[in-house]
């Protein structure tokens, strides 16, 4: 045994020092920050199913996601294995998909907004990224019927690709045996000028011929490129509605003082809305909205009948409001000051929507503590849950942690 | 088993000087290195703060505080790791070669030993990943020597305090030695287990049939390396999808493919086909 003493040595050496190391490893997370959500004033059902996904920075290095829920903070690095192989937390959505349709979801695009889903269907409309060009040709379309586990497939090109820089996908619609894909296309017919011609097309496919069976203009969202701003969209979908929003989105001018002052990697982005469409998915009706305050309106976020809810991020303040799609007027307002965050308008875009609440947990670093939760019922237009994050453990010996919270989920 | 950790162990011993020599100079360069970095900051901050008027907080804000990653970003840290790994990648052959080429023809009593002459070959893999192991572990052990150098060197006010596990997770190169989980470990020292293998498979090949060898080992390294990235380039150009979970059993599958094919041509060519 004793002249083996040098292999032995070696590798007990190796199995202590890196035994230790992964020990250590296992419980480093017990030293990170801990978060959980503050109420003010509000329900506390009203958070039961948000989620909060994040980043811990430490010193711009250690790069640690997080998901917070009402029950507190999980970091990745403490899930299992096969969580952790992707190195992100995966969409829930998405996860929950291919939990309950392994075989359907192979190889889909892993966007939520690719999917429609009722509860007889299942259905998939995405232009997917070719791995050489970098670029979207074609569509590709399948539906799965969740009682019999029947599924169609097929792929079609786009058409007259090469008269568009892009083609990006926006949303999913199905009635009956037609599947729609809501596009934004913008022309490569005027490269050169200021205007940039961009719409809202929506291409009908017919699953059963798999054919394209209908091509249109649902919106035209042109904008000039002043180079001061830049221009954005919101496009979503609401029972029998598809909101069709175009923004022109520019960062906010702050006064030498507060700039330098305060954070100065911060700035705020203000959107004002440029166009407005509602497209009835039954009657395929487009009907253009002209509203008279829409520079203070802010941008749409969730429609109940003829009801509009539009929201927007101004000076520290939150306001909402209801928009009557028939009178053209608003008829009812919510107005929440005195938020401690820098907001900008495309935090709005991140908000969801769900059962007629809408969450709001803007995603940029706020000024005092950390950043709020919102809940609104927007059917009575009033506050369930105002709230915020707060971290339980603050870092021990002034460590400097950068946080992140970056999206929303709702379980 | 009696025979290979005799085996083992003389090859540990052929190794050992030249190890120690390696370890003793990584760690010299490695200290001498974070003290000249930790020293020079310092040197920067009185400057700055005795004579230029500038304000502790302002110092930091402008040059950052002073943490292992100045450290473990520099020449003085990366320099003798890519000495160390050069050392062994060069030993990988040289475990070979050496009995070869040395003086006296050391294959010739090794060949005649009576035991299996996959012993021989398993107690060179033992030796190569070991010795790579034990690097790993001591790079673990200079890493806390080195913080706590730069905690000697630089006060609290100038210093940001990181874990070794933060280092060793927030750094592209060191996580790709030292990974997240064991797991991970496990996974990446199997694939560089496999990838010593099927290198002396190639070098094997080589002192079968010499110059011929050399293509029929390089033929085979190409091919275990199309076989075991074949999934991911499926993959990557759309031919099939996996799942992440499904991915790894099949690299998993693959890495047995290779390894079970090297072991089992190492075999023959040792057998059959070595020549002295």
């Amino acid at each position: 045994m004793r002249k083996y003493w040098k292999s032995i040595f070696l590798i007990t050496f190796i199995v202590v020092v890196v035994g230790i190391f992964y020990i250590k490893a296992d419980t480093v997370s017990n030293s990170f920050a801990q978060f959980k959500f503050e109420k003010k004033e509000g329900n506390d059902a009203a958070v039961e199913e948000l989620v909060v996904n994040g980043d811990m920075l430490n010193g711009m290095f250690s790069y640690e996601p997080f998901r917070i829920d009402n029950q507190g903070t999980t970091y990745l690095r403490d899930e299992s294995f096969i969580k952790r192989l992707s190195g992100v937390y995966p969409d829930m959505y998405i996860e929950r998909l291919q939990k309950e349709h392994r075989k359907f979801m192979r190889g889909k695009v892993e966007e939520p907004k690719s999917y429609y889903e009722d509860e007889n269907v299942l259905a998939y409309g995405a232009t997917p990224y070719e791995f050489w060009t970098a670029d979207n040709f074609k569509f590709d379309i399948a539906v799965l019927d969740k009682k019999t586990n029947d599924t169609v497939s097929f792929s079609l090109p786009i058409p007259n690709r090469a008269d568009y820089w892009y083609v990006e996908p926006y949303g999913v619609l199905l009635d009956g045996k037609e599947l729609s894909i809501i596009t934004v296309n913008e022309a490569t017919n005027n490269a050169m000028v200021e205007s940039v011609s961009a719409q809202a097309h929506i291409y009908t496919f017919d699953i059963e011929k798999e054919q394209l069976i209908n091509e249109e203009i649902i919106g035209s969202l042109d904008y000039t490129d002043d180079s001061e701003g830049y221009s954005d969209y919101s496009i979503f979908k609401d029972g029998d509605s598809v909101i069709i929003a175009g923004l022109n989105i520019t960062p906010v001018e702050y006064d030498e003082e507060l700039e330098y002052d305060e954070e100065p990697e911060y700035y705020e982005e203000v959107g004002e809305l440029t166009k407005l469409y509602i497209y009835n998915i039954k009657n395929k009706d487009v009907e253009e909205i002209s509203i008279s305050e829409k520079e203070d309106i802010g941008i749409p976020i969730s429609k109940d009948g003829d009801q509009l809810y539009f929201a927007n991020v101004k000076n520290n303040q939150l306001s909402l409001s209801t928009l009557n799609t028939k009178t053209k007027k608003v008829t009812d307002t919510l107005e929440i000051d005195d938020i401690k965050s820098y907001m900008s308008i495309d935090e709005i875009q991140q908000a969801e929507v769900k059962n007629g609440k809408w969450y709001f947990v803007p995603s940029t670093q706020n000024i005092e503590g950390f950043t709020p939760i919102i809940v609104v019922d927007l059917s009575s237009l009033s506050l369930d849950y105002i709230g915020q994050i707060v971290n339980t453990k603050p870092p021990e010996n002034n460590e400097t942690s950068e946080i992140y919270f970056n999206f929303l989920e709702l379980k | 088993m009696k025979n290979f950790f005799k085996l083992l162990n003389f090859e540990l011993n052929r190794f050992m000087k030249l190890f120690i020599i390696l370890l003793v100079t990584i760690a010299v360069i490695q200290i001498i290195g974070t003290i000249i970095l930790a020293r020079s900051y310092m040197m920067q901050a009185n400057q700055a703060v005795l004579q230029g008027g500038m304000s502790q907080q302002e110092f930091i804000d402008m040059y950052s505080p002073f943490s292992m990653i100045h450290v473990i970003y520099s020449l003085w840290f990366m320099g003798p790791i890519a000495i160390g790994v050069a050392a062994l990648m060069f030993y990988v052959f040289f475990i070979w070669y050496r009995d070869w080429f040395a003086r006296n023809t050391f294959i010739y009593r090794l060949l005649m030993l009576p035991t299996s002459r996959m012993n021989i070959f398993f107690s060179k893999a033992t030796t190569i990943m070991l010795t790579v192991l034990a690097m790993v572990a001591y790079q673990v052990i200079l890493l806390n020597i080195e913080k706590t150098i730069v905690k000697w060197l630089v006060p609290k006010v100038y210093r940001q305090d990181l874990r070794v596990v933060d280092l060793t997770v927030g750094s592209e190169y060191l996580s790709k030695v030292l990974p997240q989980g064991i797991v991970e470990f496990l996974i990446a020292y199997g694939l560089g287990l496999g990838f010593i293998v099927v290198i002396f498979t190639v070098i094997l090949f080589e002192r079968s049939y010499r110059i011929k060898g050399i293509i029929f080992g390089l033929l085979y390294a190409f091919i275990a390396f199309v076989l075991f990235v074949l999934p991911l380039s499926l993959q990557l150009f759309g031919c099939i999808y996996l799942y992440p979970m499904e991915t790894l059993i099949v690299q998993i599958v693959m890495w047995i493919i290779i390894v079970g094919a090297s072991l089992i041509l190492s075999r023959y060519l040792l057998k059959n086909k070595v020549t002295v």
